[in-house]
């Protein structure tokens, strides 16, 4: 589920219906319709060649030819934001979706089949939760190298516990309703039931659960790159932007820095402003 | 405390003592799952001879069935022998030692600040009426934004070019000294938990106001200020108490990035730093580590949760 | 219902980053498009000698904790005042005595080295003959760094109480200059073989004669030395001094600039204008031997082609990228051989002569266009180049060959590689394979010419250990073996400039820039070292309190 479905997609009518009486919402929205943009026409928007030096002053100041200023190597600051959008939120969604799709096949199996697989599925989920995602995704980096693939993969695995308990809770409330015996009785066949009916009645708590995942995702994967551990400079990924930003704090040039994070902290709690309100509305209630 | 309660609890622990094992094994299987052969990480930009492998083989138990190569590695941690790193060829034992009490107490502040910025404000957020609660929401929705990074570049830019009130550098001598030093690092730590806390606190706060128990207080004129403490504050600690373990283990592993922004030579930064190298030895025992912080401080909240009402030992539901 | 409140707080936050960011004190008036330029002249080698005792140092290494203080397997910060070479290298590159009070050539294939009488190690044990025998043994493998100082040694034997005598294969004008910098170090051999493999580990320890003893090291956080109080030439006034490890560039300027850390060297140029500002300490600029350059990692590819490698030369611009990387804390380089390594010899006039006639560094990027087009070289195969990771100024560098090539049609890749990853470059051609350059940051520790270009002219068995894309021209080959072989220092400077004259134009390094010697160092303190002789001699001999 990329954010730009999200902003655009199905969700867009239980928005607009939810904005009526929640104008964060729609702010939230608007922003997370910005940075989709961002990411996905960012390298047309960008007013330089992200990676071209010198067209500006070497650490300039904010001006109009550069909004943002430009960096230790002259390059513009605004077009390394704009080109760094796609990178910095398809981390996120990556991690989101291996995490969502693997936790909800691990808990519906859990749920549907109980027993052993639920026993042992249920055990696994606990020791996941007990490494938090940083450390995994740092093993991951001291174990295949830097880069963004190898803790990408362990964040997926790290937040799948959460996706995982949530669903397996639903799941199964969902398959003790009276509807399913009867399917059942009617002779449904198992696979029909778990994609017709199972699966389509946890979408909504599934989508909220990504939705909030998204946010800790981008924390949790520009913080790895912050620490030098994740996506390698000259990319233009707002993690790494902010790192290589960090020594010109002291030299008086904050922006190259503070500009990225901004952009990480808007996004963060646009997020987290629609998770809020997806998880209110998929669990039927309305706060 | 009945013997439902107890037997409940150590089912608990029992829980908790295999989780603990089962996350040793998957982090012991690092090292399995790392391309290359720790012969050449040991030998290190060196070219050895067959007698140097043979060597450190025979050193490092590399030619012992895997099983057994566990048990070295597991049984360690009670002989406080916990492997070589590769980079440093020193005991993991020895780098990890001096490092543990600057993160310990870095984490702590962090912890008080997080206990007091954030159950206060929840409360403040559940009692205080409309405006308070609008305000702390505000807050909290920024708060929640707001990583470790961004915290710690924004304290730097402010306190080293601007203010200059606090050191950003380093973790100081003496332990005031210390404190004063961990000042930034334990904000930065702890204004993203601050905000999780205290959306936690006001929503179990919030949830007992209403409860039937407190309703029944007020009705029998019991003192407000006795009624929240008795009553609210203490059935809602157990909800704050099930997310410590997951708050102070997820603690100790972003103080990597206070450390690192700091300049503070913790486990955290030794983390990074062996993670970068790609010490797996070292990261593993840190990972375990944490991991054993984090059983802990379950095992030990599920005890205070229990002894706080006995009626609600049931599976913990965690962050 | 809670809305407006915080959509307006979520958009006032954003606001308030932006505006604060535009609003803050700025250095430098617009920022520094391009530094003062500095005076060479106006260099400093060492700081005066300092008069009064200081109690306790502390002294950041950006280069990161040492593995070992064995002077025979690394190099760092910490050794040079430890364990102390035979000959001196003084901070402006001339040699002096040392530990040996002469070391001089009696015949072309005979070296005697007269040792100093009266030296003890840190434990009161006296340096004899035996320990220099020893230490210089364990150089002459294959293994060491130092080996290709010792590559015409046929013996190096005892030959009187405080004498040792050191037979040749062949006649080597460059021996003596090697034995001050590590290569000459001598260590006690009784300690050195009880250690056995944990020897210069923190567990196991050294035993050296140098001004400061090694008390203590608490690996991943400190090393510490104090005064060796019956140090040969007079104890030092720094009691301890304290070495903490800080890899992070920014973070030493920090911890600089409030005082936390006492002085560093390498510190970050790109810092300049707060080292500048600051009232805790200044930034001393030294002479030094450290370029940065790039070159060819293996003879296949478009990078091991002399038109490619001239082409990408032409198209970076010299002096923007000394503004850029070194923010203008250096010059750009004619050749590998920086001038700096030969200020102190006998034929330095020569040499000198020889780096002005060299063809200017030109920028001309449509020279380079017409040199790449003609090449015949496949364009879209990327070339990569590697860096180690966590240096800003290679990172920088590697950006800027990339924009060149840019400008050329070429793509470059950076591959940023883990300091023990990017090593192994050096000592495994598989590491080299999926690389066509390597970026780095070099220095030359001891006076002399002959280093870069034996490495990087001759054919392997004969020294050319990093001759990757094996460049082979007989009379480079010929003239260099000349050079080395010639102990009459006009003659054999005539070999190398004769040698220099053929190789400098095929760049077999991409010289880019000389950098000056960083050191920072806290107000009211002196007395350090401030060249790049500080990588092989006692450079805290002097340090303490004005």
């Amino acid at each position: 589920m990329s954010v730009a479905q999200l902003a655009g997609g199905r969700v867009s009518t239980a928005l607009r219906r939810a904005a009526r009486r929640d104008p964060l919402v729609v702010a939230a929205s608007i922003v997370m319709l910005g940075i989709a943009v961002m990411a996905v026409f960012g390298p047309v928007l960008a007013p330089y060649d992200p990676d071209a030096l010198y067209v500006g002053p070497i650490s300039g100041p904010p001006t109009l030819a550069h909004p943002f200023g430009t960096d230790d190597l002259g390059r513009d600051i605004l077009s390394r934001v704009l080109v760094g959008a796609g990178p910095s939120v398809l981390g996120p969604i990556v991690v989101v979706t291996i995490s969502s799709v693997l936790g909800a096949a691990i808990a519906i199996g859990a749920a549907w089949f109980g027993g052993a697989v639920d026993a042992v599925s249920s055990r696994l989920i606990e020791v996941l939760f007990a490494i938090p995602g940083l450390v995994l995704a740092v093993l991951a980096v001291a174990m295949f190298g830097k880069g963004l693939l190898a803790p990408a993969v362990a964040l997926s695995i790290a937040y799948l516990p959460l996706v995982a308990r949530l669903i397996r809770a639903l799941a199964r409330q969902e398959l003790a309703k009276p509807y399913v015996a009867a399917l059942r009785v009617q002779g449904v066949g198992g696979a029909a039931i778990c994609f017709r009916h199972l699966v389509p009645a946890l979408l909504p708590a599934l989508f909220a659960q990504a939705t909030v995942g998204f946010g800790y995702a981008m924390l949790d994967l520009a913080a790895i790159s912050f620490l030098g551990l994740g996506a390698q400079p000259p990319a233009s990924d707002w993690g790494v932007m902010i790192a290589s930003g960090q020594p010109a704090l002291l030299t008086g040039a904050p922006e190259q820095a503070v500009i990225p994070a901004a952009f990480v902290v808007i996004t963060v709690l646009a997020v987290n402003i629609l998770g809020a309100r997806v998880t209110a509305w998929a669990e039927g209630g309305d706060r | 405390m009945n013997p439902r309660v107890l037997v409940q609890l150590a089912r608990q622990l029992g829980s908790l003592t295999l989780t603990l094992f089962l996350s040793s094994v998957v982090i012991f299987c690092a090292v399995l799952l790392t391309p290359g052969d720790p012969v050449s990480a040991f030998a290190g930009g060196t070219r050895p001879t067959p007698e140097m492998i043979a060597a450190i083989r025979a050193e490092h138990h590399l030619d012992d069935p895997v099983w057994l190569q566990y048990l070295h590695w597991a049984g360690g941690v009670f002989t406080g022998d916990l492997g070589t790193s590769y980079v440093y060829r020193t005991d993991v034992v020895d780098l990890i030692a001096p490092r543990v009490g600057i993160t310990v107490l870095l984490v702590a502040y962090a912890v008080v600040l997080i206990a007091v910025f954030g159950v206060g404000s929840g409360i403040v957020a559940a009692t205080r009426g409309r405006i308070a609660d609008r305000a702390v929401l505000i807050a909290t929705s920024i708060g929640m934004a707001l990583p470790t990074f961004v915290v710690a570049i924004l304290l730097i830019w402010i306190f080293a070019r601007v203010l200059g009130w606090f050191p950003v550098y380093g973790a100081g001598e003496g332990f005031l000294d210390e404190l004063y030093h961990l000042t930034l690092p334990a904000i930065s730590l702890a204004v993203l938990y601050i905000a999780y806390l205290s959306r936690i606190t006001r929503g179990a706060v919030v949830g007992q106001l209403h409860s039937e128990h407190v309703e029944t207080a007020r009705v029998r004129g019991i003192p407000r200020a006795r009624i929240f403490r008795r009553h609210v504050f203490l059935n809602a600690s157990p909800q704050i108490l099930a997310v410590s373990g997951a708050t102070v283990a997820g603690l100790f592993a972003v103080s990597a990035i206070a450390e690192q922004a700091f300049g503070i030579g913790g486990l955290g930064s030794l983390l990074t730093e062996a993670a970068a190298r790609k010490d797996v030895p070292v990261v593993q025992v840190i990972s375990l580590l944490l991991v054993v912080v984090f059983v802990v401080l379950n095992a030990l909240a599920d005890v205070a949760i229990a002894i706080i009402d006995p009626d609600s030992v049931k599976p913990r539901r965690t962050a | 219902m809670r809305t407006t409140g915080i959509t307006t707080a979520a958009l006032a936050a954003g606001t308030v980053l932006l505006l604060l960011s535009g609003c803050t004190p700025r250095d430098a008036e617009p920022a520094p498009t391009s530094a003062a330029p500095v005076d060479e002249s106006s260099l400093v080698a060492a700081l005066p000698e300092a008069t009064t005792e200081v109690g306790e140092v502390t002294w950041g290494l950006v280069e990161g904790e040492p593995r070992t203080l064995d002077p025979a397997a690394e190099y760092s910060f910490v050794i040079p005042n430890l364990c102390e070479s035979l000959l001196q290298l003084q901070p402006d590159f001339t040699v002096e005595p040392g530990l040996a009070t002469s070391a001089e050539w009696v015949d072309p294939t005979t070296f005697v080295i007269d040792l100093r009488e009266g030296v003890t190690f840190w434990d009161g044990t006296p340096l004899t003959p035996a320990d220099v025998v020893f230490s210089m043994e364990r150089n002459r493998v294959e293994s060491s760094p130092w080996f290709p100082a010792f590559v015409l040694v046929d013996t190096i034997e005892q030959t009187g109480d405080h004498q040792v005598t050191v037979t040749f294969t062949a006649p080597d004008s460059t021996f003596r200059d090697a034995l001050s910098s590590a290569a000459g170090a001598v260590v006690n051999a009784a300690q050195a073989q009880q250690a056995g493999g944990a020897f210069g580990t923190a567990s196991g320890g050294i035993l050296c004669t140098g001004p400061y003893e090694l008390a203590d090291w608490t690996p991943g956080t400190e090393i510490v030395t104090t005064a060796n109080a019956e140090y040969w030439g007079g104890a030092p006034l720094t009691e301890t001094l304290r070495y903490v490890f800080v890899p992070d560039g920014t973070t030493l300027t920090t911890a600089l600039l409030e005082g936390e850390i006492d002085g560093a060297f390498n510190v970050a140029p790109g810092s300049r204008s707060v080292f500048e500002a600051s009232d805790e300490g200044r930034l001393v600029l030294g002479p030094s031997t450290a370029s940065f350059s790039f070159g060819p990692t293996k003879s296949t590819g478009a990078g091991a082609n002399p038109d490619i490698r001239q082409a990408l030369s032409l198209a970076i611009d010299r002096e923007q990228y000394v503004q850029t990387v070194l923010s203008g804390l250096g010059a750009p380089q004619k050749t590998f051989t920086p001038p700096f390594a030969w200020g102190g010899m006998d034929a330095a006039d020569q040499y000198t002569d020889a780096y002005a006639a060299l063809p200017d560094i030109e920028f001309d990027v449509e020279a380079a266009k017409a040199l790449v087009d003609g090449s015949g070289e496949d364009l879209s195969v990327p070339l990569v180049v590697a860096i180690p990771a966590g240096a800003k100024e290679l990172a920088q560098t590697a950006a800027i060959i990339q924009a060149a090539g840019a400008q050329l049609g070429l793509t470059v890749e950076i591959d940023e590689r883990q300091p023990a990853d990017f090593t192994e470059i050096f000592f495994d051609p598989a590491a080299r394979e999926d690389i066509d350059f390597v970026a780095t940051a070099g220095y030359l520790d001891s006076p002399g010419v002959l280093g870069y270009a034996q490495q990087f002219l001759l054919p392997p068995d004969l020294g050319g250990f990093f001759n990757w894309s094996e460049y082979s021209n007989e009379a480079v080959t010929g003239e260099l073996q000349v050079a080395r072989t010639t102990l009459d220092p006009a003659a054999s400077a005539d070999a190398f400039i004769a040698a220099q004259e053929v190789f400098a134009p095929d760049q077999l390094q991409v010289t880019l820039a000389g950098a000056y010697h960083l050191t920072f160092l806290n107000d009211g303190l002196t007395g350090a070292t401030t060249s790049v002789a500080a990588y092989s001699s006692p450079w805290a001999l002097h340090l303490g309190a004005e």
